[in-house]
């Protein structure tokens, strides 16, 4: 298995009140509840905490794209990965991932990764996302023309990363006359694609038929095995392959302690802001067109609760987070090798508003105590 | 309720289903972000006096959804194809909200095909409020609130929000949102709708709920101002919903409004 280290960049501090006086930390989370006096620290002390996950083995440091919220604050993951370059020696830089949809130019995004896998010397990774439901409302990107702006500009970055320019690129959303990006990508053909998603049938069809790393994000551990199996089942059926460890990741926040009981103890709030705060979307989770008809009858079938509606113990039990001591957390880790067949874990240590001596003692045990079990 | 029958018309492709009952002269009856599927007491008291066409727009209730189906115009030369193919002529033209910014748009686009033009509480006039709410996103949220931004009378609004919708309702509300922010995301309005209006030659009527939400008696008045002798009615007594609060007062005034003179 492999590991990477994934930050959200939260803001911690929201007030005492939010529970109760705001029904999201997105779109419309008054931006005055940010202070930049503390934000320098926040930033700061969470690129500390990215450098030194290099130094304690991680395999790669992840950094992700957030506007207008509490529960991440990198709107421009780029520029964060872009002072990783300079700050870390040898790990990979995971960008999963930039927001296609929601930019006017999807050029800028393949201009800007080609820089920093160029000046990285080839340690970028670039996720792919669509940008949450929330976010739809924060760029007034129109949500019904989602996927359609992602497939083209996936393929439009992709073209202008591979084939020699100029050509002209004509798409519904997006045409150019002359894509002719400088600098080129060191990686070839170009860096490795991730794509981060919740599952629905057509991502997991499109990242089998890419054979691009596929990763869960925040689900209940069955929704992951059912994810996997339909990556595996479509990849040897559909595309005549065999789908490896390395192209099924999951992102399933992680708490590791002396024992269980300290573990459950220590992570308890934590976990619950990252669930019941952070993502907290109010009326803006699901905008009109976001999601197709068909997908929102499967999510309405399953049954799945909201967040806000999962206790502490609902999420250790269904799997959406790890919490517990080391052998309680190679166990759970050893079922996503050993039956979902996934090789890649993106976690981390810094969940919500964790304090950072906690974040440490986090980070320390899981590379000390469980990482090392795992490494095959 | 009187009986009427469902017609199902394939224009470019696009099969778009007509309600008709009533007789007399035409009558097309183009409903709002909702408000599709089914035929309604404001359908039936206009089948009174006229033979009523009132559908289901691409993309709502048993009509087909064309996705590349996003601007007005896609609409307007829809509807145009679809009045020749029933051989709808000369229709007196009532639209309803996103059905009336629709109805504006056909009029400002055909000004000597209709006999009558009815906007009622019309989106596509523009405005610039910091206050209006975010029609999304009060929609999505729903219950109460969302009610009570669009209806002055909560005991009609009651029969059309039920407290807890089954999964059936929530599909269909989804898809009729989803074909609403096709054509209304960015924005409810079209900046160059009031200089085409000047071009409207049939006898207008204004209708207006005056306690709209989320478009204003004000709107009204624009809308008034801008169309050459057009006629303005606020309803003290409504809200957004017109046609359902008081389909009586709706169809009365549509009743007393003259015909345009025949070319």
């Amino acid at each position: 298995m492999k590991f990477y280290y994934f930050h959200l960049m939260p803001w911690p501090h929201l007030p005492e009140d939010f529970d109760t006086k705001y029904d999201s930390a997105w779109v419309d989370l008054p931006n005055s509840l940010y202070d930049p006096e503390r934000g320098h620290q926040v930033y700061n002390e969470y690129l500390d905490e990215l450098v030194a996950a290099e130094r304690y083995g991680w395999d790669g440091v992840c950094v992700n794209e957030h506007h207008q919220n509490a529960y991440g604050t990198m709107p421009s993951p780029n520029i964060i990965a872009a002072m990783l370059t300079q700050r870390t020696k040898s790990c990979q830089i995971g960008i999963i991932g930039n927001a296609l949809p929601l930019h006017a130019d999807p050029l800028r995004v393949a201009e800007e990764i080609a820089m920093l896998d160029v000046i990285s010397g080839g340690r970028i990774i670039s996720g792919f996302v669509r940008g949450t439901g929330m976010e739809y409302y924060s760029y007034n990107v129109n949500p019904t023309w989602s996927r359609d702006r992602f497939y083209e500009a996936h393929d439009l970055i992709i073209k202008a990363w591979t084939e020699p320019g100029p050509f002209r690129w004509v798409s519904k959303h997006y045409k150019h006359n002359y894509v002719n990006i400088w600098p080129r990508p060191l990686q070839k053909p170009h860096p490795p694609i991730w794509l981060p998603g919740t599952g629905s049938l057509e991502t997991v069809d499109y990242a089998a038929s890419k054979r691009y790393p596929f990763m869960m994000v925040f689900s209940p551990v069955e929704h992951q095995r059912k994810a996997y199996d339909l990556y595996r089942r479509l990849a040897e059926e559909k595309y005549g392959y065999e789908a490896a460890p390395d192209q099924l990741a999951f992102c399933v926040p992680t708490y590791v302690a002396e024992t269980d009981e300290i573990a459950r103890k220590e992570a308890r709030d934590a976990i619950l802001w990252l669930f019941h705060k952070g993502l907290k979307t109010g009326p803006f989770g699901m905008p009109p067109g976001y999601v197709t008809e068909r997908s929102l009858a499967a999510m309405m079938q399953s049954g799945v609760k909201g967040f806000g509606e999962l206790s502490f113990e609902d999420l250790i039990e269904q799997g959406y987070v790890i919490v517990g001591s080391p052998d309680t957390v190679i166990e759970k880790l050893t079922y996503y090798v050993e039956r979902l067949h996934a090789g890649i874990m993106v976690s981390g240590a810094s969940w919500g508003d964790l304090p950072r001596e906690l974040v440490a003692k986090n980070m320390e045990m899981f590379a000390t105590r469980v990482m090392p079990a795992l490494r095959g | 309720m009187s009986a009427y029958e469902e017609l199902f018309v394939e224009v470019h492709g696009v099969k778009t289903c007509v309600r008709r009952a009533g007789s007399g002269p035409p009558l097309v009856y183009w409903h709002g972000a909702g408000g599709s599927g089914q035929w309604y007491p404001h359908h039936d008291l206009l089948a009174q006096h006229f033979t009523v066409y009132a559908s289901d727009h691409p993309g709502w209730g048993a009509s087909d959804t064309a996705e590349w189906m996003d601007t007005m115009q896609d609409y307007v030369l829809h509807y145009d194809s679809l009045f020749r193919t029933l051989g709808i002529e000369r229709p007196t033209l009532v639209g309803h909200s996103l059905g009336g910014w629709m109805a504006a748009a056909f009029a400002t686009t055909y000004p000597t095909q209709l006999a009558r033009l009815v906007l009622i509480n019309a989106a596509g006039f523009p405005s610039i409020s910091e206050t209006a709410p975010d029609f999304f996103a009060a929609a999505m949220r729903g219950g109460p609130q969302f009610a009570k931004l669009i209806f002055h009378k909560m005991e009609v609004a009651a029969a059309y929000f039920p407290p807890d919708p089954s999964p059936e309702v929530r599909l269909r509300r989804y898809r009729e949102m989803t074909s609403t922010a096709r054509l209304a995301w960015h924005c409810w309005f079209d900046e160059k709708l009031p200089l085409r209006l000047s071009r409207l030659t049939a006898p207008t009527l204004v209708l207006w709920g005056a306690h709209d939400g989320l478009f204003p008696e004000e709107l009204g008045h624009k809308y008034a101002e801008a169309i050459p002798n057009a006629r303005l009615l606020i309803l003290p007594d409504c809200g957004h919903m017109v046609p359902y609060e008081d389909p009586q007062a709706m169809v009365q005034a549509i009743l007393e409004l003259p015909e345009a003179q025949t070319p």
